[in-house]
């Protein structure tokens, strides 16, 4: 197995999964994930673990994305178009579940840049002092930027109040 | 560097940040274990918070996500990793490139400006060898798609200009020990066409709308800002490095 593919086997599923909840759009996503990889296969990261490496330079893709495309008077708020990265619709069962989607997509777009990435690659199980570096804060800090994330998210986003 | 406990005075109430931090694993401190064990106000705030980020966890799983073709993104990822590889002396247009550095460097001393602009037809001649014949506009110099354009920077601010804004590609500008601005343009998918056109305080580059390109920029220390415009659009303006993303809109 060539370097390439051995680096698609550790790391796209995590990486993807992360810059499509961050950017909303399948296809950014890959082009966002193409480049994280080209550039770790282009010059090896020197301190930060690989991972964390393509996390970064996948963010960076995504977030300087958004400010173009917000230049441009569009958002990447999840109303893309879907591609051959989108999962195969059912139609009867797709309405409740694309307006979970929404509540879910528009509910991360009300966090701020450094709250999304922080609340997303925790999920991708990165380490408090990992997330504290990549959004240029301390790890004291950050978990109280992450607890008021997630009480934010929760709140917009789960029907049952009464179990929060 | 401050665990998120450590701020908390022995036998005080943890904060959420800090509570969340011990839910995570990510406090190990003694102090902290020992507190959320005799305090009953601290334990039900972790039960609070581990079940916020449980209900988080659920909502972000009703986002879809289809696995990526991995021949597709691993072809396209080759591409563009090879092109960046190869050695510069053995691209094709190298000569074009090495011809370029010359004519910008020395069009910036006005003494050989006239001596540059008599040489100029007959270097272009050597830099389009081996292209398809096209029209060449005289104040102009261009190398072919896949090539390296390196030539002088003439002042602390850098225009690239992109005739059109293609359907998806990047632009990466970096910073580079180099005192010449260099210009790469990389994994054009196939639909080729794209040209460097270097102008003073400005590199142009003819690309088509259907463009999937990669274009990668290295400016020296003394280009402190470098704007962007695709198609008479500016889309970016700031000092380097910066990621650029060229795609056009739904």
């Amino acid at each position: 197995m060539d370097r390439a593919a051995e680096l698609f086997r550790n790391h796209h599923d995590a990486l993807y999964r992360y810059l499509v909840r961050l950017s909303g759009d399948p296809d950014f996503a890959a082009d966002a994930a193409q480049e994280a990889f080209v550039r770790l296969l282009d010059r090896a990261p020197v301190g930060p673990t690989e991972r964390a490496w393509l996390f970064k330079v996948g963010t960076n893709y995504v977030l300087e994305g958004r400010r173009t495309a917000a230049r441009r008077g569009r958002l990447l708020d999840g109303r893309g178009e879907r591609t051959m990265a989108d999962a195969p619709r059912d139609p009867h069962a797709g309405v409740e579940a694309d307006e979970r989607r929404r509540i879910v997509m528009a509910a991360l777009a009300r966090l701020n840049d450094k709250e999304r990435v922080a609340v997303l690659m925790r999920e991708e199980g990165f380490s408090h002092r990992e997330i504290a570096e990549a959004v240029g804060t301390t790890t004291g800090s950050v978990g109280s930027l992450l607890a008021r994330a997630l009480q934010r998210l929760a709140r917009e986003t789960t029907f049952d109040r009464d179990a929060l | 560097m401050t665990t998120p406990a450590a701020a908390q005075t022995p036998g005080s109430h943890l904060s959420d940040g800090a509570l969340l931090a011990l839910y995570d694993g990510d406090d190990a401190l003694e102090a902290s274990h020992v507190h959320v064990a005799q305090c009953v106000d601290c334990r039900s705030r972790l039960d609070a918070v581990a079940a916020r980020a449980s209900a988080v966890r659920r909502s972000l799983e009703s986002i879809p996500v289809s696995p990526l073709n991995e021949n597709e993104f691993l072809r396209r990822v080759r591409a563009a990793g090879a092109n960046r590889a190869r050695p510069v002396w053995r691209r094709p247009s190298w000569q074009a490139a090495a011809a370029v550095i010359v004519v910008a460097a020395a069009a910036a001393a006005s003494p050989i400006r006239a001596w540059i602009e008599r040489r100029l037809e007959r270097s272009r001649a050597e830099v389009v060898a081996g292209s398809p014949p096209r029209s060449v506009d005289s104040a102009r110099t261009e190398s072919r798609s896949g090539a390296t354009v390196s030539f002088a920077a003439t002042g602390p601010a850098f225009t690239l200009r992109f005739d059109s804004l293609p359907a998806a590609g990047l632009l990466t500008i970096d910073g580079t020990a180099s005192k010449a601005i260099s210009a790469r343009v990389a994994s054009g998918a196939g639909t080729g066409g794209d040209d460097f056109v270097i102008l003073p305080g400005e590199l142009r580059v003819r690309n088509l709308a259907s463009s999937r390109a990669t274009y990668f920029v290295s400016v020296p220390s003394t280009v402190t800002r470098v704007q962007v415009i695709v198609g008479g659009r500016p889309i970016y303006s700031g000092a380097p490095p910066a990621v650029v993303p060229l795609r056009s809109s739904p």
